[in-house]
């Protein structure tokens, strides 16, 4: 039963961290910063949760009372916590784009409580463990049942849940099991209170009324969404699409980003007309990115023989499809169109086809998932599937009237990435800044553009005669590529050297910049430096805690390389759901059998624990180095080659982090259980949270992919010297 | 060895910190503190106007905001600054953007419609939009900025404006209130040269420093952002009242003035603020005030919200016809007929545009050539 309970636990925690994760990606657009904000907040308060709970709770209780009412708890809080995110959507300014420091605060501050009592579960589960068997295998049984849990609950959360049941029915359901598990406990003899079971009834009476009334969660988008229209949420398994209504426009919101707006001819006919007008003959077209659905409409009226169009999968269509105006509808039904459900780099690198123009209308901003259609990798494939004077056209974010530092060097590397890999590039200027790319010279003569218009016999509401002639003056072009290609210090995108997307990171925060922002940074610095120094005595017995020091460094390490080779994966193989999820539960899988191997050796005499930690960070480090060199090789093989090679590489860094933490445990010298577990847990956690925020922020965008795993090797080496320095002689 | 390793690590990990700390302060300096320490070059700083000397600093008197400046500090506006104890401003003949621009771009209808208007700015700006459609200009400092090539003075900016076949020259994109020296010095000359100047601005001015400027000006475009004061506070950065003191002096100086109002969804788009809106510019400014409702596009922080939807912006221009303003119009929508200008006597369609583009010009020496009223504006040159 216990085992049982403790599997429910990482069950638990990992469905809570998947769902939580949708829930705020609505909120803060699924960018690399809130990412990187969410795992270390997460992680953080996890972490804290566990090594804190001891300090909190009072010693005369036993912790398998305590454990009890965590599941209590994370019964109300659950469900509370999504209510709270959705409910708090209206709390931001309306359409306002959130800041860092906001999305900082708003986002530890909304995880705290849950992910503080979801961390003290550890230690409390530990304590209670201890009671039966030997307090120093108890951390590595409740790791080894944790892990197990988080397999079972990753998989079951990516191929079964996530599309077909709501998210909020999920931690409904979750809580309920809460419930179920604190009557387990209760069986188990945890001492209760008359009154606790009354209310234990209620909560169940009330969370079943929700369960039941499956209008609750209409009703919640309804007040997520409560100054639109609300017409229809769909959560899919790559996103949560929202469509609202403002007025007659319709409007398709992605993880909380608008997308796409209809009616909208201001954004979808200078996207269809510039390239095709470009192409003198533009039979063949490749229309790429899935809120494209305005661009097939203008494409068509070029009377082409043939426009393939890919999108990732059919959510998008089959939301907006039943609002459509008649025309967009008969452009998805026309013969020439043919769709196609797939990853639009995998479309390109296998397509046998030649086109005359491929129009790019990613309305992702470049982040670090993004910047793999902005790469000269990318530009080289649709060079190859371009005829020779075929036309490549995509738009990326700018200024009409000035380029701010920031915004130059973003639009500079865009153009300088095309300019690597075709022989002519043009650009036209405006909010958003047209890239027109050809492996032959572009005819951009005003005369030749308006007589393709012309001839074409084209009806437009904006892309007009006098809009092409204001657009296409020769002085303001001419300024505007001169601008671009005089920029000094721009580097050219590579898939493994991400700097567009780092450029990009850069124009998005000149937004928030403010003295305001620097002078909370700079507090806070000073606050950490000040605790740091206050703490030096502490410091000082640092030796006391090196197995914690070493978990920290693993913890950060396995996060990094996690992340970057579920990036790299993307990069090289292209964004498929269900593969993500495999290379997601690999690592999983991996922690549970580390832990498995951990325990095995629990007989083991001190000495021999500490040489198995230098191996096992000996192992991670050469790992990092050798996925270094391996990465940009895989490009070159098959698929199922390259899942293999991924899947291996993660189970492996899963194995060496999960056996490391348990073999961690052995070590650790500490008063109780629940200390040793607290500490050893938050110091894994806490070392995964500073990963998290710094490698897809900073690390990776810096370094490069490479880089960052060069990075990893470095820090690792780093840490394994201060595990030696701190050994002594005496444990070695 | 080891010990001795063991007991300096605390202190080691401690140096490494506090260098990572100074390092990225040393990179990432805050605009507004640190660099205001960095000598700006002495040739491109000059002596501001409207400014009033007290023992502890300078004050400003060219906006409502009136900055206290004590040394090295600066205005709200981030381009006039305290350098020993004298008022500078640091953006005089810089600046950063400078186009040819169809003059319906402005907007500006109701002056020599079809032509070609000399636009320039340079950065700064006293106020604070979240809507800004320019703000890398407006909310940039001047340290930060390019300038356009090279710099301008006023004798170059005129000729240059001559030389592309320019009637006229707008102060626009930015605020030109904040580089108010170089405007005046450039609007003055270009006056003595025959050329016409436009002022597109949020209004946000004293009246003394207004009424200098105004003599040298055809046109100025006020952009009334709002009508509603915590709107102003919140979502603009400054107060409602005094913009409305400023278009009641332009009104009462006889000044030609174009209203501007970008109608930004759930914002400012509620119709019972936009009646009374109208209502004051048609009490207080005249029947015959040109008033825009232009649509706004997701621009700056509010990029995650969508364009105005149009029948808004129609339901917005017909409280305004209803309420007896003459010429309303709708911005951002090429080919919509509230584009256009009608005669407000014969109701004939005056001037038809399409976008930036004149398809039909029915005003023939300030008249209607249909029924002969007379039109406000300049039409001719």
């Amino acid at each position: 039963m216990q085992n049982f309970i403790f599997l429910y636990y990482g069950f638990l925690a990992i469905l809570t961290q998947l769902v939580v994760f949708r829930e705020l990606s609505v909120l803060f657009y699924g960018s690399e910063l809130f990412l990187g904000t969410f795992l270390s907040s997460w992680l953080f308060w996890v972490g804290s949760g566990s090594l804190l709970v001891r300090r909190l709770l009072k010693k005369e209780r036993p912790a398998a009372a305590y454990f009890f009412y965590g599941f209590l708890a994370i019964s109300l809080l659950f469900p509370a916590m999504i209510l709270l995110i959705r409910a708090s959507k209206s709390a931001f300014a309306f359409g306002e784009f959130i800041g860092p420091l906001a999305t900082v605060f708003y986002t530890f501050s909304v995880m705290s409580v849950l992910c503080f009592v979801i961390g003290g579960q550890f230690s409390l589960a530990c304590a209670v463990v201890s009671d039966k068997i030997k307090i120093e295998t108890a951390l590595g049984r409740v790791y080894l049942y944790e892990a197990q849990g988080a397999v079972i609950g990753g998989v079951i959360f990516t191929y079964i849940l996530i599309g077909s049941v709501p998210t909020f029915i999920i931690a409904l359901v979750a809580s309920l099991g809460c419930i179920f598990v604190s009557l387990g406990l209760q069986a188990e003899g945890a001492p209760l209170k008359k009154i606790s079971y009354r209310s234990i009834l209620l909560i169940l009476a009330a969370l079943a009324i929700l369960f039941v009334n499956f209008r609750a969660e209409p009703a919640i988008n309804r007040m997520e969404w409560k100054r639109y229209q609300f017409i229809q949420q769909k959560e899919t398994r790559n996103a949560t699409l929202s469509l609202v209504n403002m007025g007659s426009i319709k409007n398709v919101f992605v993880d909380g980003m608008l997308s796409a707006s209809f009616p909208a001819p201001e954004s979808y006919e200078p996207v269809a007309h510039w390239p095709l007008l470009a192409a003198a003959d533009p039979g063949q077209i490749l229309i790429i990115g899935d809120a494209s659905l305005g661009v097939l409409k203008e494409a068509l009226k070029h009377s082409p023989k043939r426009i393939d169009y890919v999108v990732l999968d059919n959510a998008f269509v089959d939301l907006v499809e039943p609002y459509l105006e008649r025309d967009d509808i008969a452009a998805l039904k026309d013969p020439a169109m043919h769709i196609h459900y797939a990853d639009s780099r995998a479309f390109v690198r296998n397509n046998k086809n030649k086109y005359d123009a491929v129009i790019m209308n990613i309305q992702e901003v470049p982040n670090l998932k993004t910047n793999r259609f902005y790469t000269q990798e990318f530009y080289s494939q649709i060079s190859r599937i371009l005829k020779p004077n075929g036309i490549l056209g995509l738009s990326v974010v700018s200024s009409e009237n000035y380029l701010s530092r920031q915004t130059r060097i973003f639009n500079a590397s865009v153009y300088a990435t095309l300019k690597s890999v075709f022989k002519a590039a043009e650009v036209i200027p405006g909010d958003s800044l047209m890239f027109l790319a050809s492996l032959s010279k572009i005819d951009m003569q005003k005369e030749t553009i308006l007589g393709r218009f012309n001839n074409r016999r084209i009806s437009n509401h904006y892309f007009i005669p006098s809009y092409i002639e204001y657009k296409l003056q020769a002085m303001r072009r001419a300024e505007l590529k001169k601008i671009l290609e005089d920029t000094p210090g721009v580097e050219i995108n590579r898939d493994f050297r991400p700097t567009t997307c780092y450029y990009f990171a850069n124009f998005w925060l000149n937004k928030f910049a403010s003295p305001l922002g620097y002078l909370v940074a700079a507090i806070l610095f000073m606050v950490i430096a000040l605790s740091l120094f206050k703490k030096r005595r502490l410091l000082l017995s640092l030796s006391q805690r090196k197995e914690s020091i070493l978990i920290f460094v693993l913890g950060f390490i396995s996060i990094l390389l996690e992340l970057i080779l579920l990036l790299g994966y993307q990069i090289i193989s292209g964004y498929v759901y269900w593969q993500m999820g495999i290379l997601f539960a690999s690592f999983m899988l991996g922690l549970f059998l580390g832990a498995l191997l951990g325990n095995q050796s629990k007989n083991n005499y001190r000495r021999k624990h500490s040489i198995f930690l230098v191996i096992l960070s000996l192992m991670i480090i050469g790992l990092s180095v050798c996925t270094a060199h391996l990465l940009p090789h895989l490009i070159y093989l098959p698929i199922i080659s390259n899942m293999v090679i991924f899947i291996t590489l993660l189970v492996l860094i899963g194995v060496i982090v999960g056996s490391a933490f348990v073999i961690a445990g052995f070590l650790i010298r500490a008063d109780s259980v629940m200390e040793k577990a607290g500490s050893l847990y938050a110091a894994d956690l806490w070392g995964a949270a500073l990963g998290a925020i710094i490698s897809t922020n900073f690390i990776a965008p810096l370094f490069g992919i490479l880089g960052a795993l060069n990075f990893s090797a470095v820090i690792g080496s780093a840490g394994l010297a201060i595990f030696l320095i701190l050994s002594g002689e005496t444990n070695l | 060895m080891m010990k001795k390793a063991r007991l300096y690590l605390p202190i080691f990990l401690n140096i490494i910190f506090c260098i990572i700390v100074v390092f990225i302060i040393a990179l990432y300096s805050p605009p507004q503190t640190v660099s205001s320490i960095i000598s700006i070059d002495g040739t491109r700083i000059r002596q501001a106007d409207w400014e009033k000397q007290d023992c502890l600093g300078v004050q400003c008197e060219l906006c409502p905001f009136r900055c206290f400046l004590p040394e090295g500090s600066r205005g709200i506006c981030r381009v006039r600054m305290n350098v020993a104890g004298r008022l500078r401003t640091l953006v005089y003949g810089q600046p950063v953007s400078v186009h040819i621009d169809p003059i319906e771009k402005k907007p500006v209808y109701h002056m020599l419609p079809g032509s070609r208007i000399f636009s320039l700015a340079t950065v700064g700006c006293n106020l604070r939009c979240s809507f800004c459609q320019n703000w890398e200009i407006s909310q940039c400092n001047p340290e930060e900025a390019k300038t356009a090539g090279q710099i301008l003075t006023p004798e170059q900016v005129v000729d240059a404006a001559i030389a592309n076949n320019c009637n006229s020259i707008a102060y626009t994109y930015s605020e030109p209130i904040v580089f108010y020296e170089y405007v005046l010095d450039i609007a003055r000359l270009a006056k003595q040269k025959g050329l016409r100047n436009v002022l597109v601005s949020a209004g946000y001015i004293n009246r003394e420093p207004l009424r200098k400027l105004t003599p040298y000006f055809d046109v100025v475009k006020i952009d009334l952002k709002g009508f509603n004061a915590q709107f102003y506070r919140k979502v603009v950065g400054g107060e409602l009242k005094y913009v409305l003191a400023a278009l009641k002096e332009l009104h009462s100086l006889g000044v030609l003035t174009e209203v501007v109002n970008l109608v930004v969804p759930s914002l400012n788009d509620d119709m019972q603020e936009i009646t009374r809106m109208c209502k004051w510019i048609h009490d207080n400014l005249g029947p015959d005030t040109p008033l825009f409702f232009s649509r706004f596009t997701p621009q700056y922080r509010l990029g995650n919200l969508p364009a105005t939807p149009i029948e808004t912006l129609e339901k917005a221009r017909k409280i305004a016809m209803e309420a007896g303003l003459r010429y309303v119009y709708i911005g951002n929508v090429p080919g919509h007929p509230g584009e256009n200008t009608y005669c407000p006597d014969c109701g004939r369609m005056l001037i038809h545009r399409y976008g930036y583009t004149i398809l039909e010009n029915n005003i023939k020496n300030g008249k209607c050539v249909f029924c002969g009223k007379k039109i406000p504006g300049i039409w001719e040159n």
